[in-house]
């Protein structure tokens, strides 16, 4: 009899101890799964910024004409192009020197979720997860 | 007797196994990373260029310059960079060469 009524206030030490645990690991998952949701926002944002500035410093760099063709943004200078164009979740850049017309190697410049011409309006259209950016060019 | 004997060797032995597993665990990771951290300097460099033409619209002219603007750091007495600048607009070539170790 005394036995039980012993093991019954620490069967309720132990069950507040439990819940405690319990409790704070999910504080715990829940701060982590906010944290990288708010990491991973900082870097889309980061992304964006970055494609969106790559390509307005290299349309500020003396160009001598802008060519939007399928999804692909076409700089011309003086003596060699450059070909911006995404594929398969990258944002690349290929330079073709009008000397010789071989193409160097692609460049990655980021992963980029979306990345689209509207040659109507003269806008491209950058995107990563839900944030987008558009830029307007001056042709 | 004899039992206790046989389990205290089946003991030690399970615990030399799995002392094994775990130090070929690390070893294997360790080998992987290795393995790749000449590709990750070469990713973290080219992410580099891009932040800098993206910020001041050209590209550094030497290696020294985008170290300088950007703080990566590397083990210089395990690999050679080679930095092959052309012009401002134009992105340079970066090569990286492992040092043999002698």
């Amino acid at each position: 009899m005394n036995h039980s009524r012993s093991s019954i206030p620490n069967f309720l030490i132990f069950i507040v101890y439990a819940v405690f645990a319990i409790l704070s690991l999910i504080l715990v998952l829940l701060s982590s799964q906010i944290y990288d949701r708010i990491v991973k926002e900082n870097q889309d944002s980061h992304t964006l910024r970055t494609a969106y500035s790559y390509i307005q410093n290299k349309l500020r760099n003396g160009y001598e004409s802008i060519e939007l063709d399928n999804d692909t943004l076409i700089i011309y200078y003086p003596q060699y192009q450059t070909r911006i164009f995404e594929d398969n979740g990258t944002l690349y850049e290929e330079n073709r020197f009008l000397q010789t017309n071989q193409p160097v190697p692609a460049e990655k410049i980021v992963d980029l979720d979306q990345f689209s011409i509207n040659e109507k309006d003269q806008t491209i259209n950058f995107g990563q997860n839900d944030q987008t950016v558009q830029l307007k060019i001056y042709m | 007797m004899k039992r206790s004997t046989y389990a205290w060797l089946f003991g030690i032995m399970l615990f030399i196994l799995i002392l094994g597993g775990f130090f070929s665990f690390i070893d294997a990771i360790y080998e992987t990373t290795e393995n790749n951290t000449t590709q990750l300097l070469k990713e973290r460099l080219e992410a580099a260029l891009v932040d800098v033409y993206a910020t001041e619209g050209y590209y550094p002219a030497s290696l020294d310059s985008l170290i300088e603007k950007t703080a990566i750091t590397y083990d210089s007495n395990r690999y050679m960079i080679v930095y092959d600048s052309f012009a401002e607009n134009i992105r340079p070539r970066i090569k990286i060469i492992e040092r043999k170790s002698v």
